[in-house]
Order: structure tokens, then C-alpha cells, then sequence
């Protein structure tokens, strides 16, 4: 990716200071993550404060190990997949990458249709309109300023933290919940708790930030600030995820609004915007999609092309790298395709998409495990204890939410 | 289909079963290695290891079948075995070859190696390639032949064109130099194998791929790829062929099997011209005649001419005549074998030759008719069939008539 190399810059001062933990926890904060936790405040309140707490230790670990393992190798998650594990693993981990991330990209055309859904603009008009200029950025290539001016406008998330102040929440509450657990033995409780985790820790977001550190050409010399950048990226974009959800828990929880489509969501931000709530959030809903929109096509291409020995490369031509322009073709039809279908609940995609994540997790993380502990990969770099046991309650914390989750569903009906 | 004669590929052995000469599963085989030194072009593929022996492996010598079924042995499991010698010239193919990336100078990553493709390099089974194509990712998960093949592009990488480094498979130049197996590469590697093996190379390609390799071989070799191939297959490579070339092949080739072949050649433009230009009607000089001869060059002496004579016999029924042919394919004369060993040694050709101004010659849409009237009336067993530039396109002998004029007999 030498993209990045060049793209993320020089124009933009800070966001060169800041390095790959940070954007990719920024970027996390997408259409999905927006929803999923709009939908943990208003319709849970506090409650679900702990497992926010316990996953951005998860976050910070699971970033880590990909640094770290990017750093020794100086590959991606995909390639050391299929040098170790060999081809079948390859393409399973391939396959639930690409799902994982068919529904993110849905989430991310979700959101903007969710966002111009504010106004009364038909998602039939969007939602096209946005698949159309994501292909001809991608494609034509003028990536990295609209990249930029997206991730620029992403930080409009900083309202939140400031809403956060001005709604005047109870903070004791808010930190009671945050480390003592509560757990409801319920379908919606367990699904929106899998999707708090899903939208937080991604399978893309794991291949992402390794590809990132291989692709700055970093080495294992700059292991300690990388560390320090990830841990602190983690804490970062949580902060946000906390002031969000205590935003809809203080003003829309009381009311039991439940939030149906954008509208509710926005109501979130009415101490700080006023009148100016719904176009505040419509802008920062849609500016997050669309950096999700364009990131993720391009990641997941990546990945697999790298993967299976495909030629890739963002600004090559289609004849070298035909199949990695294939990959993005799809990534955006598919999910545009998807949100345009009559009747779909936008809300529900981005909530669901997300638990899609949090579900197929696991599987990209036993990978990670298995490669992170391997000292023939590593060398002295495999996993210290704590790594691991935080790692292992990760995905052994994921599966045991999923069996409950099916169970209390097969229970409900 | 039979794989066992053709084209090798690591796909098909690995993780594969082994039976004995009994037909006894022995276990499967875990890995390959091969022996790289500096200069080798082929590495040769030294033995395989087996999932129940960890010190020992099968040596090359006692496998007698490869295909996607298993490994067969020409022998019992004890008798396969060897001390597994693990030097710096050796190799694994799953450690460090196979699922491995191709990286560049520059270090940026390129492409990843699917398969490994074997053949006998001079009778010894040789690695001959490395797979970077898709059709090798499907082969790898247990599709060895599929209706997509014909739409993914075969795309190799010479083993001299890579060279390891700590393990890691640099391709020699950078990304844009990079060059996947050219035609006339793969040309040189069927010159350097059996015709067997050759002409399923030359299956294995792509159609458009095949022909600018057929192209790039060498004439002698091509005529009998084709006659390998049979005329169906040959016709569907050769269509796409560029005119030129495709002319001069049939023309190298015995007229029944040109015939044949022109018949089943996908019809378009290019090939009906071609047609017109090639088929004869059996009754003319052009359908009657046969290009089996032994043409040789005016300065070449009486004593290389029967070391050629020599070296190629075997292929010819009777050499009743040698043809004399200038650079540019003219015909010049002919010469009789007769006259060929009487001769001195170091006499020329073109000193000896009965000259092309003293013989009469035929066109190649002369008659039967006319055809047998010039040679009866001057006594000729053999008569030089010429193009409009006076190129020897073959002979009809006096067998030739005949055979025409009594076909039952």
C-alpha cells in the first residue's frame, strides 16, 4: 500500500503525527458504529458500559498483536495466513473476511442512505449516486483527498464528547456501570452486546492495521511507539464510543425512544446543536459512511489479493491488477444492492452487519492466536501471558455471547 | 485422463496417498525437496517425505506414477527409502517454495507461487516451473481440470528467472521487467522434453498461448508436435497461429495429414484464405505430392550430406533422392543417392547437382494427368513440385500416380 505512504500527509499535519493506531480505530468509528452505539445508549442506557471498558483492553491487545506481527514478518494478516496454514485455511479465512466485510461496506451505504433519509432524499437517489463515486474515486484514483477531507470531517465525533458534557449525565452511574457487569439474558440484550463488540474490534480492522505498519514500512525498531499509538488509538476512539452512548443514555433512554431510523439518533445531539441536531448528525453519519465506503472495498481487495497472489495495487492499471478491481466492483455492488432492496430497515442493517462482525470475529482472531504464539514466525516476539489470557477471554467472551444469543432466540420463539 | 506420462504438479502429490507395488497405502506424502544449485535451470526433485517417517524419504527413482490419485511405487515402502540428506543445496517445497510470495528488488510484493510444475528434464524428473496462476490456486483445492480453465491465463515463472535469498524467492529485476514465461521460453522447454510431454505443455495453454509457442518451435519439432497432438487439436491451436506461420507449418507437414488438419480448422476469414492457398485438389500436383524429403543447400559437401542421410533414415521410407534448396527455399536441383556415393566427399552440392534448368518441374495445380505425361516422358521416378517463386513445396513419385491411378490395389 504505498498509497499511504503518500496519501495520508503532508497537507494535513496531524494526521502524520498520529500514526496507524489511531486512523484505524478513527476509521472503526464508521456507519455501524455510529448506530450500534446510538442504539447501546437510547435502548439499554448505561447498562452495557463494562463490556465497552473490557473491550477496549481487547481492542488495544488484538491491535497490538497486529502490529507486532506485521512488524516481524512484514506481511499481511492474509499472506502469513497462507504461508503458514496453507491454502484451505487461506481461503476460509478469505471467505470470512469478505462476509465480514460485505457487511460493513452494507452498514457504510446504510448510513448514507440513512443520513440524506433525514432530508427526504430517497435512498434510491443515495445510495447509487454514492456507489457510483466510490467506484470513480477508487478506480480514477483521486484517493487520497477525499480520503483526507473524509477523515477530516470524522472527527465531527469530537461534538459528542462535548454533548457528553452538556447533557449533564450521572457520571457515578455511569461509572458504576462501566466496571460492574450487567447482563440481560435477552435476544435484543445479547444481540446489541455482540454487535458493541463487533463494530469495536473488526475482522478488517485486524488485517487493516497490519497491512497499514507493512506498507509505512515500519520495522520492528519502531515497535515501542507503535505500541504506544495503538494502545492509545484504542483509548481514543472508545472515549468516543463511551461519550456516544452516554449521550442517547442521558436524553433519549428516559424517554424510551427506540431508535427506528437517524432521527432518533440525532435527537442525541439536541443539548449541544439545538435546531442544528439533525444536520449535524446527518453530516457526521454520512461522512463516516463514506470513509467506511472507500476504505473498505480497497482493504478487502487487498487482503485477498494479497492472499491468494493476485497482482493489487490501488492507481494500477485494470489489465495488471484485473482481479483486484473485480473485488472492489463487488464489495460496492453487492452492498448497494443490498441496501436498495424494497423494505429493508436501515437501523437493522447497521446493527446487524455489526453482530455479522462480532459473530465471525473469533475465527480471524484463533489466527492471529495461532500465528502471534508461533516462535518460528515471531522469534521473541510471540505473545507475553497477559496478551494472551485478555486475547483468549476475547473470543472465549465472543463465542459464549453467540451460544447465548442463539439459545435465548431459540428460547423466545 | 491420464496423468502419469504428462506434465507433474505439485498439487497432485501433496498431501496425497502413497501405495507400495502392492497397492498398500503407505502414507502421504508431507513435502518435496530439491536440489538448487547456482546454476541449475531444472533443480531436479530430489525425493518426497512421508507423514510416517521422519528421517527418511522416497527417493524420485522408485515412484512410478504421480498422478492426482496418489504416489505409486515400483517397489516395496522399505526399499524406496533413504536417509533424508538435508544439506544447503536442499530444498523443501512446502517450507519455502510453495504458498510462498515472489518478491522483487525493491522488496515490494509481487505475486505468490499456487503450484509447482515437474516434468523430466532429460529424463530426470525436474522442477520446471512455478505456478502463479489461478488455475493453479484451483488445482491446489482439488480442481485439476475445470471448464473455467480455458478462461484463466497460465502464467509461469522460469526457475532461472528467481533466485533465493534467506529463504525467500526474489525474482531477478524489478516488477516491470517482470516477464511470465515468454513463448519462446516455454518453446525451449518443449525443444528439452519428450514429444509426449511437450505436446501436453502445449495443451495445458491457453489457446492464443500455444499457438505463439507452436510458432517459436523449432520446424522439425513442430511437425511432429502436431502429428502428437492429432489433427483436432493441432487445428484448434493452429488457427490461432498468424498467417504466415501457418502457412509454412502445413507446408511442412505430409500432405494427408495437412489436409486433414485444414478441414478442421475453426472457419473464419484468415483460415478460408489459407484454404485456398493450401488445399489442393487431390488430383493436382499439390494433393499427390509428399513433403517427406531430404532437402540440403547447395555448399554443403557430400560427406555432411550423408551424415544427415544418416541421422535422419529412420524417418524416411526410401531416399531415392536428395533436393537441393537455396536460402530462401528456392529449388536449385536434386541429386540422386546413387550419384551422392560415388561422389568425393568434399565435392559441393551445387557442383555435382543435376541443375533445376535441366529438369522439368510441376506446378501445384497441375493435373494428375499432366503430371504423369511429364514424367513418363522423361523417364522421371520423382518430379519437384514449385510455387509461383520457384519454392520446392514437395515431390510426387511415381508411387504417388500410382496409388492415385489404382486406388484399390
Amino acid at each position: 500500500m504505498q498509497w499511504f505512504k503518500r496519501k495520508w500527509p503532508s497537507a494535513i499535519f496531524f494526521l502524520s503525527v498520529i500514526g496507524p493506531g489511531i486512523i484505524a480505530a478513527n476509521a472503526d468509528n464508521d456507519a455501524g458504529g455510529i448506530s450500534t452505539y446510538s442504539i447501546v445508549g437510547a435502548h439499554f442506557g448505561y447498562s452495557m458500559l463494562w463490556v465497552l471498558l473490557l473491550i477496549t483492553f481487547s481492542l488495544a491487545i488484538t491491535q497490538e498483536m497486529g502490529v507486532r506481527i506485521g512488524l516481524v514478518t512484514q506481511q499481511g494478516l492474509g499472506g502469513v495466513i497462507r504461508e503458514h496454514f496453507g491454502l484451505r485455511w487461506t481461503l476460509l479465512a478469505m471467505v470470512v473476511m469478505l462476509v465480514a466485510n460485505l457487511g460493513t461496506i452494507t452498514a457504510e451505504f446504510a448510513g448514507v442512505a440513512a443520513s440524506f433519509d433525514i432530508f427526504g432524499v430517497s435512498k434510491f437517489v443515495v445510495v447509487p449516486l454514492a456507489a457510483l463515486i466510490t467506484w470513480f474515486t477508487l478506480y480514477k484514483g483521486s484517493f487520497r483527498t477525499t480520503q483526507n477531507i473524509f477523515l477530516l470531517f470524522s472527527t465531527f465525533y469530537i461534538v459528542y464528547i462535548v454533548n457528553g458534557f452538556l447533557v449533564h449525565p450521572p457520571f457515578g452511574e455511569a461509572i458504576r456501570h462501566l466496571v460492574i457487569p450487567t447482563i440481560v439474558w435477552s435476544q435484543p440484550f445479547l444481540l446489541t452486546m455482540i454487535a458493541l463488540i463487533g463494530t469495536t474490534i473488526t475482522p478488517w480492522g485486524q488485517f487493516f492495521i497490519q497491512s497499514y505498519v507493512v506498507d509505512k514500512g515500519l520495522s520492528i525498531e519502531h515497535y515501542r511507539i507503535e505500541k504506544a499509538e495503538v494502545f492509545l488509538g484504542a483509548f481514543i476512539t472508545n472515549i468516543v464510543s463511551f461519550f456516544i452512548i452516554v449521550s442517547t443514555a442521558a436524553t433519549l433512554y428516559p424517554l424510551g425512544i427506540h431508535i427506528l431510523d437517524a432521527k432518533d439518533a440525532a435527537m442525541a445531539l439536541e443539548p449541544l446543536a439545538g435546531h442544528f441536531a439533525e444536520l449535524l448528525f446527518a453530516f457526521g453519519l454520512f461522512s463516516a459512511s463514506m470513509l467506511g465506503a472507500f476504505i473498505l472495498p480497497v482493504a478487502t481487495a487487498y487482503a485477498i489479493c494479497e492472499a491468494l497472489g493476485w497482482e493489487y495495487g490501488v492507481g494500477s492499471s485494470w489489465k495488471s491488477s484485473k482481479m483486484f478491481y473485480i473485488i472492489i466492483l463487488v464489495t460496492i455492488i453487492v452492498p448497494a444492492t443490498l441496501v436498495l432492496l424494497p423494505r429493508v430497515h436501515l437501523v437493522d442493517i447497521m446493527l446487524i452487519s455489526q453482530d455479522l462482525n462480532g459473530v465471525l470475529l473469533p475465527i480471524i482472531l484463533v489466527f492471529v492466536m495461532k500465528i502471534i504464539n508461533n516462535s518460528e514466525i515471531m522469534g521473541k516476539h510471540t505473545n507475553k501471558r497477559n496478551s494472551n489470557v485478555i486475547a483468549w477471554l476475547t473470543i472465549v467472551g465472543i463465542i459464549f455471547a453467540t451460544v447465548a444469543l442463539v439459545i435465548t432466540s431459540i428460547a423466545g420463539h | 485422463m491420464n496423468y502419469t506420462s504428462s506434465m507433474i504438479f505439485f498439487s497432485y502429490f501433496f498431501n496425497a496417498k502413497v501405495r507400495d507395488s502392492v497397492g498398500d497405502v503407505v502414507g502421504n506424502v508431507k513435502d518435496a525437496l530439491i536440489r538448487v544449485d547456482s546454476n541449475t535451470e531444472f533443480p531436479l526433485l530430489l525425493a518426497l517425505t512421508l507423514d510416517v517417517d521422519h528421517k527418511r524419504c522416497i527417493v524420485t527413482d522408485a515412484i512410478e506414477s504421480w498422478g492426482p490419485g496418489g504416489v505409486i511405487l515400483d517397489r516395496k515402502l522399505g526399499e524406496s527409502l533413504i536417509e533424508c540428506v538435508i544439506d544447503s543445496s536442499t530444498v523443501s517445497l512446502k517450507k519455502t517454495i510453495v504458498d510462498r510470495q515472489i518478491v522483487d528488488l525493491a522488496g515490494m510484493r509481487v505475486v505468490r507461487v499456487n503450484d509447482v510444475q515437474f516434468g523430466r528434464v532429460r529424463g530426470m524428473m525436474s522442477l520446471i516451473a512455478l505456478d502463479i496462476s489461478t488455475r493453479g490456486l484451483l488445482r491446489r483445492i482439488g480442481m485439476f481440470e475445470t471448464r473455467l480453465d480455458r478462461w484463466m491465463k497460465p502464467n509461469f515463472i522460469q526457475w532461472k528467472q528467481v533466485s533465493l535469498v534467506d529463504n525467500k524467492i526474489h525474482l531477478s529485476g524489478n516488477v516491470d521487467q517482470m516477464v511470465k514465461l515468454h513463448p519462446a521460453d516455454i518453446a525451449n522447454l518443449i525443444e528439452k522434453m519428450n514429444i509426449r510431454q511437450g505436446s501436453v505443455v502445449l495443451e495445458s495453454l491457453d489457446q492464443a498461448t500455444a499457438a505463439r509457442v507452436l510458432e517459436e518451435v523449432q520446424p522439425d519439432i513442430k511437425t511432429i508436435l502436431v502429428k502428437s497432438l492429432g489433427p483436432e487439436r493441432a487445428a484448434a491451436i493452429m488457427g490461432k497461429m498468424s498467417i504466415d506461420e501457418l502457412v509454412d507449418l502445413i507446408q511442412l507437414l505430409p500432405s494427408s495429414e495437412s489436409r486433414e488438419i485444414i478441414h478442421r480448422l475453426p472457419a473464419n476469414a484468415k483460415t478460408q484464405n489459407i484454404k485456398s492457398i493450401l488445399e489442393y485438389d487431390e488430383d493436382t500436383a499439390g494433393g499427390l505430392m509428399t513433403t517427406e524429403l531430404v532437402v540440403v543447400h547447395p555448399q554443403q559437401s557430400v560427406a555432411d550430406v550423408i551424415e544427415k542421410i544418416k541421422d535422419i533414415s529412420q524417418d524416411h521410407h526410401t531416399i531415392p533422392f536428395v533436393y537441393v534448396v537455396d536460402e530462401q527455399g528456392r529449388f536449385c536441383g536434386i541429386l540422386s543417392t546413387r550419384r551422392l556415393l560415388v561422389s568425393q566427399h568434399s565435392e559441393r552440392m551445387e557442383e555435382i547437382m543435376k541443375s533445376v534448368d535441366r529438369l522439368p518441374t510441376a506446378k501445384e495445380r497441375d493435373g494428375l494427368m499432366d503430371v504423369a505425361e511429364l514424367m513418363t516422358k522423361y523417364n522421371l521416378f520423382t518430379i519437384a513440385v514449385l510455387d509461383e517463386q520457384e519454392k520446392l513445396l514437395g515431390v510426387v513419385t511415381a508411387d504417388d500416380i500410382m496409388r492415385r491411378l489404382i486406388p484399390h490395389a
